[in-house]
């Protein structure tokens, strides 16, 4: 598994600047993600837009997770269901081929074949993907 | 999620769950409509399979367990019906 290297800068919030350590405090530890279609197989392209934004690296997630939005957005196909509990209760969602970049970091861009669709438009920051134990485990 | 996704391929996967299970325990089951299109040992391999097969149809994949997997997402997740 790599080791990566999270330096919080302070974060400008209209007239108030919030110092690291206290944005790391606000908005847990996340990175800079870009969520793409996986690329066909038999090299042919696909000239979709990737959606970028932040990711929490979420310890307590079973799996990773993208926002239904951004799935949407991108024209995914889903491929599957997903059972999930949390503290709403449970649901069923649907799952997506993702592929997962991350541009702060030389790491090769990341296949998720059956990423978890949730709702996360209604997040301080507004993040759009939850980074689960599944991706951290196939990050060797 | 719309109740329709996978009606089809979720009612061949619960009515046919016992014999996938003993042909290929552990494996990964290709279904689109009400048949299944083959076993593979990864989530890529199938999916690539199913963009061969089906282009940019949806198709299912569904992993050969005996138990379910249910995932916990404890922390931020509400409103998910």
């Amino acid at each position: 598994m790599p080791i990566i290297e999270l330096n919080y800068k302070p974060l400008n919030m209209g007239r108030n600047i919030v110092p690291p350590a206290q944005n790391l405090f606000l908005h847990g530890a996340f990175v800079n993600i870009a969520i793409a279609p996986i690329p066909k197989p038999g090299g042919t392209q696909q000239s979709v837009v990737p959606a970028i934004g932040k990711a929490l690296i979420d310890t307590g997630a079973t799996f990773t997770c993208v926002d239904e939005d951004v799935c949407q957005a991108l024209g995914l196909h889903a491929v599957g269901t997903s059972n999930i509990s949390h503290v709403d209760g449970k649901s069923a969602r649907a799952r997506y081929p993702v592929q997962i970049s991350f541009p702060d970091f030389q790491l090769p861009p990341l296949k998720l074949i059956r990423a978890t669709s949730v709702i996360l438009n209604n997040m301080t920051p507004p993040f759009i993907a939850l980074i689960g134990r599944d991706l951290l485990l196939t990050s060797n | 999620m719309e109740q329709k996704l996978f009606k089809e391929e979720l009612a061949y996967w619960l009515a046919n769950k016992k014999r996938l299970l003993e042909t290929a325990p552990g494996k990964i089951v290709l279904i689109k409509g009400d048949k299944d299109y083959g076993f593979f040992d990864t989530d890529e391999a199938a999916y690539e399979a199913g963009v061969r097969l089906f282009g940019d149809e949806s198709f299912f994949i569904q992993e050969l367990l005996e138990y379910d997997n249910i995932a916990d997402f404890p922390a931020y997740l509400v409103n998910c019906h």
